[in-house]
């Protein structure tokens, strides 16, 4: 593993003082400028494991490198100004009588000057969407506020790397799509500990999987996250999108469906295309169910599958168009049928390479 | 949130605008003296003094009523405990307990003290933001420590008491009644248990964050003071009063010996 990457993970095991042992060899590498999801059940180790990225704990063995210092007890204050924490209960993390304390509380312990602090407070109440609220008490803000206050408690001091613990967590739809969308456009090296896996999905082009403090899968969020057999096998399931999404697949097999309906589900399958994955142009098919695969594969041979009948021709550009499933059956089927697997059938369905645009919420590529 | 008590602090008046420290230095000051005060007419003309003050901050009644209605609760039964129990001349017995009068007036001297200290705290801490005073403090070489407790005391008693409250809601509707049994006992004392807990790991998680956020020990701050002349001339004021209450109550000008007292 380099040590010029973000974060650099090597075998690190740690044990609380009462014995219980929660990461158990964990190594990874996290590129700059990346956005992970680290996702697990309950009791995995994602917090004590976040909790190792800027040395609020630290490795009962192995080592911890941030932008290729390791963490030891002398250089906390250089690494916390690198790892910004924001905390699961916004009520840990602002712990100020005033809106503008708590954001500056950062600021201040870098010894920055008055103006500087005034600018970086000023700035991050902006970026969170809180201007204007800095002689108000912490404590009186909305829980939404609350959370997009606790974030921007710690873009005070600008860290290079973000860790989130659940950011969504507890937040109405509203705050939770704004939190999405801001954590869509930063550039900052972003891991997200959650499990709201529709938020890494949308987030996130990598993801981690801890089950009992160790790694089980690490690869991008387009394979993991739509791979039911091991998500279900570490007590996850499939983003709620995926769900949706599978079942509206499975009513266009209804054989007796009238158009009207048929051609909803498709304008919402074919929205649906639009807006899942980090860079909003994930596809999302899934076919949990033999027919359903069958079903697809035929729409792919034939080239009228849902996203062709909303356009005159197969879309360009869509280089990332996964076929959720890992059955080793469906793979075999698939080289059978001469697709070969994943690639090649993004490749029919979208043609590749190139990019267009349109009015119906495509980018261009 | 009545527990605010620097809910008001932002009201014009010269107490709201007087220096935090030397506000403290000179109403401390004057708490300390109250506290000293023996004689009832003395207490009285400090109470006196300490409700001018109050009415000064222009903080409304309702608000420092309810603040001295639990100081007001707690010291009530000394009117019935300290008359029936302080050695002294028995005016007369009432089922068989003597009742002296030297136990009666000092009940009202420790009253009118205590109201007066109350009145003065109040004027103190909610005349100027609290996180303001707490820094006035530290200013004043109180211990870092203590004034870093005070603080984070105040600022999470908000979240405890919503904290009591859910687990109280949710005691309810699982169909808890209090009752004088075993049960409640048991059911209180974990109640209690878990609260503890929880506040337990919340500092935890509070120090986590603050470390996160590279807290070493010190809480910084950008708040300056600047004393100024009519700073000090508050100052001189209340401790001219002060001593001049101090000294009243010295040389005993209101209580021969053979009044006790008085």
């Amino acid at each position: 593993m380099s040590d010029r990457n973000a974060i650099v993970v090597d075998d690190v095991y740690f044990t609380y003082p009462d014995g219980r042992e929660v990461l158990k060899g964990i190594s990874c590498a996290i590129a700059h400028g990346e956005r992970v999801a680290l996702v697990g059940p309950n009791g995995a180790g994602k917090s004590t494991f976040m909790s190792h990225l800027n040395g609020v704990l630290m490795p009962s063995q192995g080592r911890v490198i941030i932008d290729g210092v390791e963490i030891t007890k002398d250089n906390l204050t250089q690494i916390r100004r690198k790892v910004g924490i924001v905390f699961q209960d916004p009520d840990d993390q602002l712990f100020c009588p005033t809106v503008f304390d708590d954001v500056a509380f950062g600021p201040l312990n870098l010894g920055l000057s008055r103006d500087e602090i005034h600018l970086r407070v000023r700035d991050a109440l902006e970026m969170v969407g809180l201007l204007g609220f800095e002689g108000r008490p912490s404590f009186h803000l909305s829980f939404g506020e609350r959370k997009r206050l606790a974030l921007a408690t710690v873009l005070s001091y600008q860290p290079e790397i973000l860790v989130f613990d659940e950011p969504s967590t507890n937040m109405d739809p509203l705050s939770r799509r704004r939190m999405i969308e801001w954590l869509k456009s930063s550039d900052k090296t972003i891991i997200l500990c959650t499990h709201d896996l529709d938020i890494a999905l949308e987030v996130c082009y990598r993801c981690i999987v801890l089950t009992d403090g160790q790694i089980v899968a690490d690869g991008p969020a387009s394979d993991i996250l739509y791979d039911r057999k091991l998500l279900e096998a570490n007590r996850l399931e499939l983003p709620l999108a995926l769900q949706t999404h599978e079942l509206l697949h499975g009513m266009l097999n209804i054989a007796n469906m009238d158009e009207e309906h048929r051609t909803i589900i498709q304008d919402f399958l074919h929205a649906h295309l639009h807006i899942h994955g980090p860079d909003q142009h994930q596809h999302v098919h899934l076919h949990a169910h033999e027919h359903e695969h069958d079903h697809l594969h035929e729409e792919i041979l034939q080239d009228t599958h849902v996203h062709d009948l909303k356009h005159d021709k197969p879309p360009s550009g869509h280089t990332d168009v996964p076929v959720p499933h890992s059955h080793e059956k469906d793979k075999e089927k698939d080289k059978e049928s001469g697709l070969g697997g994943r690639l090649k059938i993004r490749h029919k369905l979208f043609g590749g390479g190139g990019g267009h645009s349109h009015d119906g919420g495509f980018h261009t590529h | 949130m009545s527990l605010e008590i620097d809910r008001f602090s932002h009201v014009e008046s010269s107490i709201q605008r007087w220096d935090p420290r030397i506000k403290i230095l000179s109403l401390g000051f004057f708490i300390f003296v109250a506290a000293l005060l023996k004689t009832i007419p003395v207490a009285v003309v400090s109470l006196l003094i300490a409700i001018i003050i109050i009415k000064i901050t222009n903080i409304p009644f309702h608000f420092v009523a309810n603040s001295i209605k639990w100081v007001i609760i707690f010291l009530a039964p000394f009117f019935l405990i300290l008359p029936f129990s302080y050695p002294g001349e028995a005016a007369f017995h009432f089922i068989g307990l003597p009742f002296a009068w030297e136990g009666f007036r000092l009940a009202i001297v420790i009253f009118t003290k205590a109201l007066a200290i109350v009145l003065a705290t109040d004027a103190i801490f909610g005349s100027s933001r609290f996180d303001i005073s707490m820094i006035a403090m530290q200013r004043l070489k109180c211990p870092r420590v203590i004034v870093q407790m005070v603080l984070f005391t105040y600022r999470y008693i908000f979240v405890f008491i919503d904290e009591v409250k859910r687990m109280e809601k949710a005691m309810r509707s699982k169909g808890f009644v209090m009752k004088a049994n075993m049960n409640t006992l048991r059911t209180m004392g974990n109640f209690v248990g878990t609260l503890l807990i929880r506040s337990f790991e919340r500092t935890e998680r509070v120090y986590s964050a603050m470390l996160s956020k590279g807290y070493q020990g010190d809480l910084h701050t950008l708040v300056t003071f600047e004393a100024q002349g009519k700073d000090f001339v508050k100052a001189g004021l209340i401790i001219l009063l002060t001593i001049a209450v101090l000294v009243t109550d010295m040389i005993r000008i209101f209580h021969p010996a053979t009044q006790g007292w008085y």
